[in-house]
């Protein structure tokens, strides 16, 4: 029981914290319960159905679908993630003055809305159906019955759950002059992270090449399974052993993310 | 003098568009490294990227009786092209290692690899095939390696790993890690 918890939670862990950014971001948007619940829901499903065809992905692509699948799934977080911070460095703080009439730009708060809808679900979608697969074999194994494994799962999810939530109490607590760059500061990592795990598929699909395997190993140092390399990894894309073209795309889209938020940015402070 | 529109364009191959990066940037490479290029290139963008079919259209068009330098000035600009042409050549350069792509089978039974100590040769890529004989899923995933892939219940996945430098890189099976453990050995 207590494997199946662990296990969970490490599955569950990278989906909350991003549930928790996101939750955190959105905050005071008319509406966000709605939506974020709705993209949970949209992810569960997903999971469902994605691990139903995991062998008919695997085969497709010649072998590597599995590698190309959740490479397209990260890929397109990458892009929705981009298009919120940089939408948001232009209109946040016009937002944030307007903040005190709640709901008074529905529609383009529910236009970011939807693109993060998109996020959560492919979160979930990509973390679930792992989980999704893990318990079914866990369950259908002689040795752990299904009660056990369901109690292990909730365990692992309540737990999973927690330091999502704990991480949302966290932002809340951050003073409103550095909430918006809190936030978007961890989108941005997370975004590169997000870009780096698609490189990591991408070469292990042999797609593309590695450049170097690893680049350095500080796995001695912060393992990848210890609690602080996986809430690292999870929040900001830290690896142990990283391929050389994984830290390419992460510097390349933290740079391109990054020049694209101040060129937002330029007309606002030029209309000062 | 315009182009009959009666003309089909000639038929477009990624080999045309390597050999003319391959005659640019030909001191960056040796003859074994250019065929390895060639094959590469062509496979793997054909496979995943794009068709050629895809390509020949941007050829369509009867204002110019050479299609390839429509390609090059007008639809995409000289600059580009050659940008194009370099990522291209740089996501090619380690064709030479792929060319001897070495397999070896790996098993899953009873939640355990067979063989536990998989010994592969440094700084080559190998091709491990995993088959999982056993009814539930497995996640083959090593930190050390960089590797995580699911293997379903009855069925093979291929995973690519290397090239290492020699020493011992630990993997096991996420689903089943108190038994599924194993370790590569690059020598």
């Amino acid at each position: 029981m207590l494997g199946a918890a662990i296990i969970v939670f490490r599955e569950t862990l990278e989906a909350a914290l991003i549930l928790g950014i996101i939750a955190a971001a959105t905050r005071g948007v008319l509406g966000r319960g709605r939506w974020l619940t709705a993209g949970v829901a949209a992810g569960v499903m997903g999971a469902l159905l994605v691990a139903g065809l995991t062998e008919r992905i695997g085969q497709m692509a010649n072998g590597i679908g599995q590698e190309m699948f959740n490479a397209v799934v990260l890929a397109i977080a990458v892009i929705m993630l981009a298009w919120h911070n940089i939408w948001m460095s232009r209109h946040g703080a016009q937002m944030a003055r307007e903040a005190k009439q709640v709901g008074k730009d529905v529609s383009s708060g529910t236009k970011d809305l939807s693109i993060l809808f998109v996020v959560i679900a492919l979160a979930v979608l990509r973390e679930g159906s792992e989980t999704v697969l893990f318990l079914y074999g866990l369950a259908s194994s002689s040795n752990e019955g299904w009660s056990s494994v369901i109690y292990g799962g909730a365990l692992g999810l309540a737990a999973g759950a927690a330091a999502g939530i704990a991480l949302y109490a966290g932002f809340l607590s951050i003073p409103s002059k550095w909430f918006f760059s809190a936030t978007s500061g961890l989108i941005l990592l997370l975004a590169a992270s997000m870009s780096s795990q698609m490189a990591h598929f991408l070469v292990q699909g042999d797609v593309l090449p590695s450049l170097a395997s690893p680049v350095w190993d500080t796995s001695r140092l912060l393992a990848n399974d210890s609690a602080l390399g996986s809430l690292l990894h999870a929040l900001m894309g830290y690896d142990a052993a990283p391929a050389g073209m994984q830290v390419v795309f992460y510097l390349c889209t933290f740079i391109l993310i990054l020049f694209g938020m101040r060129w937002a940015q330029r007309p606002i402070t030029h209309t000062h | 003098m315009p182009h009959s529109s009666l003309d089909a364009p000639p038929p477009f191959h990624y080999r045309q568009l390597i050999n003319c990066a391959r005659e640019e940037y030909s001191f960056l490479f040796n003859d074994a490294t250019k065929l390895a290029i060639r094959a590469w290139v062509g496979h793997v963008s054909e496979k995943y990227f794009w068709k050629s079919e895809l390509i020949s259209e941007y050829f369509i068009d009867d204002r110019y009786e050479n299609h390839y330098h429509l390609y090059e000035r007008n639809l995409l600009g000289e600059p580009v092209v050659s940008f194009f042409r370099i990522c291209l050549l740089m996501i090619a350069m380690p064709a030479g290692a792929l060319a001897a792509d070495r397999e070896i089978a790996l098993t899953i039974k009873d939640h355990r690899f067979e063989p536990a100590e998989v010994r592969v040769p440094a700084g080559e890529k190998v091709k491990l095939m995993v088959h999982n004989q056993d009814a539930t899923p497995e996640e083959f995933e090593s930190h050390k390696l960089n590797r995580e892939k699911i293997v379903p219940g009855n069925s093979k996945a291929t995973i690519y790993i290397g090239p290492l430098s020699p020493g011992q890189y630990p993997f096991f099976g996420e689903f089943n890690q108190k038994t599924a453990q194993g370790v590569v050995i690059a020598e």
